[in-house]
């Protein structure tokens, strides 16, 4: 039997079709409610995908983030309140286009473009895997130990308001990392003598303080009251669907070629990429005037990247171990803990199982659109539901998960502890991201360090002598001093009168 | 709770000198200059740096040191956030000795009224969440969630 046979197999099981089911009508949930994010999501089901075989439980998760990442743009188009942060990009316009009385042709375009999106990442990741895999083959420590900081910086820099603040939020993570016996040396750090400590800090348990119990935390404080919902009804969501792809097809692949772009890119994600495709849309529109004020273009164009960036995320996931975003920071981390390391060797070891991912990701895309149909429909109702009766519900939902990653009550604290941080740092506009995938890699990038400093006996310099390590370090340090250059660029054009500038 | 830069910057300079001078405690791999310390001590290194940027850009903001976000000021905020930490730490020292349902049941109950919920909606959705719960994870998935005073009615 061929691994695509064997794929198939794995995939086309009643057990792992409930499974997907399920799991995409709760992203479809917890995405659709504004202030849960996708993130959010992944968050609350990975303790349940623990006790799942490696296929459906990884199935789970991507059918899940989709659909969450597509359901944001439900409240994003009728409340101006993006249901996940990917959507935020074009919230005010596909509201705008709400107000117009389009908002089947703004949830319509939506959900076209999401699946479509979808499948483009999908199609990126089946190509570009498996070639990049053979590439990581012939990497050593110096090559990880860059991609790995690559992953940091970026996260770090690019996805984040205050690059400082960046900073903070990734060494935050860095240091739990160290925390417990895990590192080179198998000496227990920062663990005081807890016991508990010396395995180290539980990531899943960290992961769902910091973003499920700080979202709860922030929406409590917030009164948890619900939002008023003040749209008609939603009419005929397919009408135009034909019209829309003749007319709008170019910005639909720059839309996708920019997701993908940006998602592979390790450390940048979902995001990103919309903020980016919705900026360029404008840019090279021929009608610019025409946006915020409720105009579709815009609107396919960031949502066509936000959903092709999950996709193409998986790239470096797979092939390097290096998180793309912070949703697949949590997949990693699951994928280890199912011993399926990432990395290429899963390519020539486990080749079914990762045609088997590629498999489930093409039809999560697919079945986005029944459900998605379905979501929208009921649009009004789920975004009703009262939050001062869902908090306290999801609250319960993270003591038994954290709980349940090893049945220890410690890993509670430890949820709480990361909740509170979660909640502190968000107050103080330190992004969580980082830290995240401070967490996830610390371990990889320590290691990679160290075992690179003892081969080349602390000589800095053998970091760059392969060519790939120095081309990927070259680029990690441009990454770095980039702000510094851009402003030195600012201050000379500064100095220089100023051309006159288009708005925008 | 909005801290002053210049606050949260000097806070991370002095974690860093702590976290630096307790890393050197960390014995090396035997017969290599690299070991436990390194990293921790990098990561020490990064910490007060961007402590040292946060105190520069902290002082000239003239921000006040402690500031209440918006929250604070709505009825109830504080509150509702000291109650959703108490809850999970009233679950952390009790659960073991009252058993998971004796625990979760008053946590919802107490959280639901708090948040001004109905006593009839209270009642229903604490007993479904909490027995929803106690099937999926006890009995489907097979964590052991821990039964305490319930033990001799156990199923």
């Amino acid at each position: 039997m061929t691994a695509i046979e064997q794929a198939l197999d794995l995939v086309f099981r009643l057990d792992v079709m409930t499974t997907i089911l399920a799991a995409a009508i709760f992203g479809l949930f917890v995405g659709a409610i504004p202030g849960l994010t996708a993130t959010m999501a992944i968050a609350l089901l990975v303790p349940v995908t623990f006790f799942m075989e490696p296929v459906p439980a990884v199935g789970a998760m991507i059918t899940c983030s989709a659909m969450a990442i597509f359901a944001g743009d439900i409240p994003a188009t009728l409340l101006r309140m993006p249901g996940t942060p990917a959507s935020a990009a074009y919230t005010d316009e596909a509201y705008a286009m709400t107000r117009n009385g389009e908002a089947e042709l703004a949830l319509g375009a939506n959900l076209l473009f999401s699946a479509l999106g979808g499948l483009f990442g999908t199609a990126v990741l089946i190509f570009a895997a498996p070639y990049l895999a053979e590439v990581a083959l012939k990497f050593s420590s110096f090559e990880y130990f860059w991609m790995a900081l690559l992953g940091l910086t970026c996260a770090a820099l690019v996805g984040s308001g205050s690059a400082v603040k960046g900073l903070v939020s990734l060494l935050i993570g860095l240091f739990v990392a160290t925390i417990g016996l895990d590192n080179p040396a198998a000496v227990p750090r920062f663990t005081f003598g807890n016991i508990n400590l010396l395995g180290g800090i539980d990531f899943i348990a960290a992961m769902i303080g910091l973003f499920a119990v700080s979202e709860v935390l922030r929406s409590v404080a917030a009164g948890a009251r619900t939002v008023q919902v003040t749209q008609t009804s939603i009419g005929n969501l397919f009408k135009g669907w034909g019209g829309l792809i003749v007319t709008y097809w170019r910005q639909q692949v720059r839309g996708n070629v920019i997701g993908v772009a940006i998602g592979a890119l390790p450390g940048a994600g979902a995001d990103l990429a919309a903020w980016v495709a919705y900026a360029v849309s404008r840019r090279f529109s021929r009608t610019p005037e025409k946006f915020g004020k409720g105009h579709v273009e815009g609107v396919i164009e960031a949502t066509s990247a936000n959903n092709s960036a999950l996709g193409a995320a998986w790239v470096p996931a797979l092939v390097f171990g290096i998180p793309g975003d912070t949703i697949t920071a949590i997949v990693i981390g699951v994928l280890y803990v199912k011993g399926l390391n990432p990395g290429p060797t899963l390519f020539i070891f486990n080749p079914q199982n990762i045609y088997a991912v590629f498999i489930i990701f093409i039809l999560a895309n697919l079945i986005m659109i029944p459900l998605g149909w379905g979501a929208i429909k009921i649009g009004k109702q789920l975004l009703r539901v009262p939050r001062r009766i869902l908090m306290p519900c999801i609250l319960a939902f993270c003591i038994v998960g954290a709980f349940a990653t090893n049945n220890a009550i410690f890993n509670v604290s430890v949820m709480l502890a990361f909740g509170v941080l979660g909640f502190f740092m968000e107050e103080n506009e330190i992004p969580i991201a980082p830290c995240i995938l401070g967490i996830v890699l610390g371990g990889m990038l320590e290691a990679n360090f160290v075992t690179s400093m003892i081969k080349a006996e602390g000589d800095l310099l053998a970091f760059f002598e392969r060519p790939i390590a120095a081309g990927l370090g070259i680029f990690t340090i441009l990454v770095w001093t980039s702000p510094l250059i851009l402003r030195a660029v600012r201050a000379s054009r500064r100095a220089r009168p100023t051309p006159p500038r288009q708005a925008g | 709770m909005r801290v002053n830069d210049a606050v949260l910057g000097g806070s991370l300079v002095i974690f860093a000198i702590a976290l630096a001078v307790y890393a050197q405690a960390f014995p090396d791999i035997p017969g290599q200059q690299y070991g436990a310390s390194v990293f921790p001590t990098v990561v020490a290194f990064g910490f007060a740096g961007a402590g040292l940027v946060l105190i520069a850009a902290g002082v000239r903001q003239h921000a006040p040191l402690v500031a209440w976000a918006d929250w604070a000021r709505e009825r109830h905020g504080l509150r509702n956030v000291v109650v959703s930490v108490a809850a999970v730490v009233f679950y952390i020292v009790a659960s073991d000795a009252l058993g998971f349902i004796l625990t979760m049941l008053p946590i919802l109950v107490v959280m639901l009224r708090l948040f001004g919920v109905g006593w009839l909606t209270t009642g229903a959705v604490a007993l479904v969440v909490t027995l929803l719960i106690q099937y999926v994870f006890g009995s489907l998935l097979y964590v052991p969630l821990p039964w305490g005073l319930l033990e001799p009615v156990r199923w």
